[in-house]
């Protein structure tokens, strides 16, 4: 069963189109990367799937349930973390949990019970201050925190990470972990690398389309690297393989990432291979690697929008 | 229901600890102790300022003079203070986005826009009403023979309910614009307007401002209690008006 499903949903803001149409699916039990530049209409289409905002066109439902603007039962299924979670600086964490509990309907018992175990969860378990006092990587576990609060089927992040340091980052992206066994997240972003590191399926939004949708594997075996990395055993040797005339050709495009590495971007796979085993085997070089390189979510993510 | 009641506590923690309470405690504290103070040594200090034959000319103080300083303060200083204390709270709500995760898990815009008022209302009738015994009390310890008339009673209503028709426009005006130089103006906007209307005779005395201008006149019996209960119908009208309109704009807008 799906989570999620957008059929054709379309949205302009004054004469501005951000979403053109786009269809998206995600499946339960998936941590979903949504991909796009900045101002590429990710935002909006979080705020159309939770009705805070209207479709022009299209359809969107969640575990089934049709959502629309201003009527939103569906959202008792979801959790909303906002690209920069705001509180009201001058509650506490557990009465800021408490007021989200009590508006969710939540028995007074298991809001408490809740928010201890999040609390402990996001690493805020002994914090009493108030939330005004807090840094930005707090508020956004507390964010995280509240809405995971009434066990929500479905996950929503919007740009969880990109304003965070690393190591907030890094925590941020070991809590979606953990929530991921029971929850299905869907979780928007610029930054490839958090998607590579959690994500197992992904949509690539640009100019108001989807442009790729599936699992991650498959999308970038829909997109094969023609590169090789080949390391030496020293820089003498990396200066040797440069040499080689076949290189000269106009086949090739060489990166030199590090004194002893040396990346080929060819045209031809085949040739290439033939021609770098034979130079090798000629000059009686033996590198200490030879890869066929994987292609990065980042080139993937370039060539589509390109 | 749930839902307002939770926002609704959020809302006076809220007051609370940005100290709305304790300015608007403070200042109509000050105005109860103040109103019959000044009532009564103010032709003392007079006397004593001005020439032998004026200082004679300076009528003796009653209770009366006491109620004067307290509408005066109330619906000048006191509704002034309570339109700017509260114009500001739709738009941080705006501003900062805070109130997103709590629509998103089911808070109706209809609580939003009821708890506020109810909260901002309940301050006000705290220290209104706060005010209003301190000022009672003076003005018996002052003036012993001060009886408790049902004129002054609904005179004194009719200040509070003015100031209920203040909070309602506020929270309107801070929706219609998002923020609270909106809320100001409009709820400004409204009270010139109708000070300007009081002018036409034909419709003055369902005039709200009749509440709030009115008050010696229906204490002193020269205006009739008929007008007074007309203009308060008229503005108890226009505070659900304008609270519908507020929820109405609100459910419309796109967050």
């Amino acid at each position: 069963m799906n989570a999620l499903e957008l059929n054709g949903i379309s949205k302009q803001f004054a004469d501005r189109p951000v979403l053109n149409g786009i269809d998206l699916a995600v499946p339960e039990g998936s941590v979903f990367g949504f991909l796009g530049a900045n101002g590429a209409g990710k935002t909006t289409t979080m705020k159309l799937i939770l009705g805070l905002i209207k479709a022009d066109a299209g359809s969107i439902s969640v575990f089934g349930e049709t959502v629309g603007f201003g009527r939103t039962p569906s959202n008792r299924l979801i959790g909303f973390l906002p690209d920069v979670p705001a509180f009201y600086p001058y509650l506490r964490p557990k009465e800021y949990l408490r007021l989200c509990g009590e508006i969710s309907g939540m028995p007074k018992s298991e809001v408490q019970a809740r928010s201890d175990e999040l609390l402990q969860l996001v690493g805020l378990a002994g914090e009493n201050r108030r939330i005004g006092g807090f840094s930005r990587g707090m508020k956004q576990r507390l964010g995280i925190a509240q809405a995971l609060l009434h066990s929500p089927r479905l996950l929503i992040c919007d740009e969880p990470t990109s304003a965070l340091d690393p190591i907030g980052r890094r925590e941020i992206l070991s809590i979606l972990e953990k929530v991921r066994v029971k929850t299905t997240v869907l979780f928007s972003t610029h930054i490839l690398s958090d998607v590579e590191s959690i994500c197992d399926r992904i949509a690539i939004l640009h100019d108001g389309k989807i442009l790729e949708s599936g699992s991650l594997q498959d999308i970038k075996a829909a997109h094969p690297t023609n590169s090789f990395l080949l390391t030496f055993q020293t820089a003498d040797d990396q200066a040797r393989f440069l040499a080689a005339p076949f290189l000269s050709g106009s086949g090739f495009r060489i990166e030199t990432p590090d004194a002893v590495s040396i990346i080929l971007h060819t045209n031809s796979l085949e040739q290439a291979e033939l021609n770098i085993l034979s130079f090798l085997q000629q000059e009686r070089l033996l590198p200490r690697k030879m890869e066929l390189m994987e292609p990065t979510l980042e080139r993937v993510f370039l060539e589509v929008v390109r | 229901m749930s839902g307002f009641f939770a926002f609704f506590k959020k809302e006076c923690v809220s007051q609370k600890r940005t100290y709305k309470w304790l300015v608007l405690g403070l200042v109509f504290l000050l105005f109860g102790i103040l109103n019959p103070l000044a009532a009564k040594f103010l032709p003392d200090i007079l006397g004593s300022i001005l020439p032998g034959s004026l200082a004679s000319a300076i009528p003796e103080s009653v209770a009366l003079d006491s109620w004067q300083q307290f509408f005066k303060n109330s619906t000048q200083m006191g509704l002034l203070l309570l339109a700017i204390l509260f114009s500001g709270q739709m738009s941080r709500e705006y501003t900062q986005g805070t109130l997103l995760p709590l629509l998103t898990r089911g808070l109706s815009r209809t609580s939003v826009v009821f708890a506020k008022f109810a909260a901002a209302a309940a301050s006000w009738t705290v220290a209104y009403f706060l005010s209003f015994g301190v000022t009672y009390l003076y003005t018996l310890y002052f003036w012993p023979d001060t009886t408790f008339t049902w004129q002054l009673f609904l005179s004194v209503c009719g200040v509070w309910e003015f100031g209920l028709f203040i909070l309602a426009l506020a929270l309107l005006g801070g929706i219609a614009f998002r923020n609270s130089y909106g809320a100001l103006l409009l709820t400004g906007g409204i009270i010139i307007v109708l000070f300007l209307l009081a002018a036409i005779p034909a419709i003055n005395e369902w005039n709200p401002v009749v509440l709030v201008s009115q008050n010696l006149g229906l204490i002193q019996n020269s205006v009739a209690c008929g007008t007074f209960l007309a203009a308060g119908g008229i503005t108890a009208a226009l505070t659900l008006l304008a609270l519908m309109g507020a929820c109405i704009l609100f459910k419309r807008q796109q967050l």
